[in-house]
């Protein structure tokens, strides 16, 4: 069976606004790798790092040419869908219910700067089929960056230091999503392609020292070994879960079972249950207060304390260790969860949907990217059970997923993923 | 796209039944907003943003995005004053009965008069929308699951929370079931947008 690549995306020719998308989004791309390096302690450039930077110029261009070209309707059909904009739509309502005005609005205004934005950039970016192609290897090369140095850092300087994104979490969710992603697509191509996915699929279990990131690769790997039509590729795919297992024994070894200690259920002092799962139950119980109210966005920290009840507070959890299921739940409320679901089964049933479609085609690119999507969706959830894809500097990533389902769709599914 | 292609209309429509439909969801409306407005246990901060975005909603747009949006809004400020409300009894003589289930039987009633309208509309919006709604169920009880066997595992006793929280799941429900799809019609959407801008307004200015 012959692919269909869209003709009204592929046919017309460069200009100088697409490679400005191109470059803009390559350079997002490569920049959150960093993180927030340099100016980790700068609110301001918290929120106006590269990617975010990016993401709010492509957000102004978007604005620009619809105010002045005539081609409104490509813009439009780059608008969101709508599940994105009802979930930006409670987050703005439920700012009412917070206690202070600064975090929600921020956290908001950073929520649709990166969902809206980002989304809008990468899907021009990738609206031809030779920049999709090239994109997977470009992440390959941001995720290398990022493992790198996490390695560089934590045998050099602190086992405990996790490259450029510092917290285990963050890094984990970072990695996580993408290296399951950019792994299942390397292992469909050329010789060295497949030698760098081993790799990097060693490094980043080796580097990554949370429960969830390694859950999350996992997961990744085995779906694309379920999902992957040739034989070959699985073998790959098994050769690399084997060498990853191996390289999590050789890392807990040496970084003194930090990994092991994350999927430990109870405290260091053995009889209390973990923090993390305290602080699970505690959201559910305040689902009983604020249902549907929440805590307003990004305000989870202003009132869990209070719902843990009977359950004992012992003050030992890190940084960015949510779930980000019960966290969104608890800051949006019930709808805000409903509308974050419905986010994710519009884009988990398109990934799947190309995989289907795309699984018998003679191109190998192609079901190659619909693998990987598919591969690095399931990442993206898993990931979200261990840390939140919400915080700034992981959100992007879970943007550039969104964007790669989409633009396949988009190229090679014959349709423009609208409902 | 436009709203219009949105929905399929199929049978007969009897019309008559628009104005039971239309009054009772109003009357539920306003009952639900006095009901808060008196019995609110969560302060609004900011009513202002309610107000704006009640303001949004009292106008017909015709693209597809910006009508659901629409709808979300509204959705969403219903289901705010039912929270307000969940926990608090109304007393009649030796019994008491919740509050949310004095303005839940007309919204239902309403409900009912919309079906037996036989518009059988299919929305497309709908069906996704639904289908999150009963994950965020699943979800929800999949995690309570998994605590409720770490915690008897760890401290020996069951789970830590009542049921209640799932009993507030299928509240918020129950009241998107019956609310999402008579909101699609732009008369009962002004009513209740009219409805909220008042109460809303009255709050920004006077306070709780």
């Amino acid at each position: 069976m012959e692919y269909n690549v869209n003709k009204l995306i592929s046919d017309h020719k460069y200009r100088l606004q697409d490679l400005f998308f191109i470059i803009l989004a390559g350079l997002a791309v490569l920049a959150s790798a960093f993180h927030f390096w340099p100016f980790e302690r700068s609110k301001i450039w918290q929120m106006l790092n590269i990617p975010n930077l990016c993401c709010g110029i492509a957000l102004f261009g978007a604005v620009i040419l619809l105010i002045f070209k005539k081609s409104r309707s490509w813009i439009i059909s780059y608008i969101p869908h709508i599940s994105i904009l009802a979930y930006l739509a409670i987050n703005i309502l439920s700012i009412s219910f917070a206690d202070n005005l600064s975090r929600p609005l921020n956290y908001t205004l950073k929520l649709g700067l990166v969902l809206i934005g980002g989304l809008f950039l990468f899907q021009k970016a990738l609206s031809r089929s030779k920049v999709l192609n090239h994109f997977y290897t470009f992440i390959a090369i941001t995720v290398s960056i990022s493992i790198l140095a996490c390695i560089y850092t934590r045998l050099t300087f602190d086992p405990k230091h996790f490259g450029f994104h510092g917290n285990v979490f963050k890094y984990g969710t970072y990695i996580g999503i993408l290296m399951p992603l950019v792994c299942m697509y390397l292992l469909a191509g050329s010789r060295s392609q497949i030698i760098m996915a081993i790799l990097i699929a060693v490094a980043g279990i080796f580097s990554a020292g949370s429960a969830g990131a390694v859950i999350s690769i996992i997961a990744g790997l085995l779906t694309g070994f379920i999902l992957s039509q040739k034989s070959t590729i699985r073998i790959h795919i098994l050769i690399c879960i084997l060498l990853a297992v191996s390289a999590l024994l050789f890392s807990n070894k040496i970084f003194d079972n930090a990994t092991g200690k994350d999927f430990a259920l109870k405290e260091g002092d053995g009889v209390n249950l973990r923090q993390r799962y305290i602080e699970w139950q505690a959201e559910i119980n305040l689902l009983e207060k604020r249902g549907i109210l929440g805590t307003g966005a990004g305000c989870v920290n202003d009132y869990r304390s209070n719902f843990y009840y009977r359950l004992p507070k012992l003050n030992t959890l890190k940084a960015y260790d949510q779930n980000g299921f019960l966290a969104i739940g608890a800051e949006t409320g019930l709808l805000g969860l409903a509308a974050f679901i419905w986010m994710l089964m519009h884009y988990g049933k398109m990934s799947f949907k190309n995989y289907i479609n795309l699984r018998t085609v003679k191109n190998t690119q192609a079901c190659a990217m619909a693998v990987s999507n598919t591969a690095g969706f399931i990442s993206c959830l898993t990931a979200n059970l261990f840390s939140s894809i919400h915080y700034n500097g992981t959100l992007i990533v879970f943007v550039i997923l969104l964007s790669l389902v989409s633009s396949v769709d988009r190229i090679y599914g014959g349709n423009t993923g609208e409902d | 796209m436009k709203h219009s292609e949105l929905y399929v209309k199929t049978g007969i429509q009897r019309h008559w039944l628009y104005i039971p439909q239309v009054l009772l969801f109003a009357f539920a409306i306003v009952i639900l907003s006095i009901f808060s407005f008196y019995n609110n246990s969560i302060e609004i901060k900011r009513p202002v943003i309610l107000l704006a975005c009640s303001l949004f909603t009292l106008f017909n747009f015709s693209d597809s995005r910006l009508a659901v949006i629409s709808k979300i809004i509204l959705l969403y400020i219903i289901e705010v004053f039912f929270n307000q409300i969940s926990e608090k009894v109304f007393p009649i003589g030796t019994f008491s009965i919740h509050l949310s289930l004095i303005v839940l039987a007309p919204l239902a009633i309403s409900f009912l008069f919309y079906k037996f309208q036989k518009t059988n509309t299919t929305f497309t919006e709908m069906t996704d929308f639904l289908r999150s709604w009963v994950t965020v169920f699943v979800v929800i009880i999949l995690h309570m699951l998994f605590l409720f066997l770490l915690l008897k595992k760890i401290y020996g006793y069951g789970y830590d929370c009542n049921f209640a929280v799932v009993a507030n799941i299928c509240l918020y429900f129950l009241v998107f079931i019956f609310s999402w799809q008579q909101l699609e019609n732009i008369g009962l959407r002004r009513i209740t947008s009219s409805i909220f801008t008042i109460f809303f307004l009255v709050i920004t200015i006077k306070g709780f």
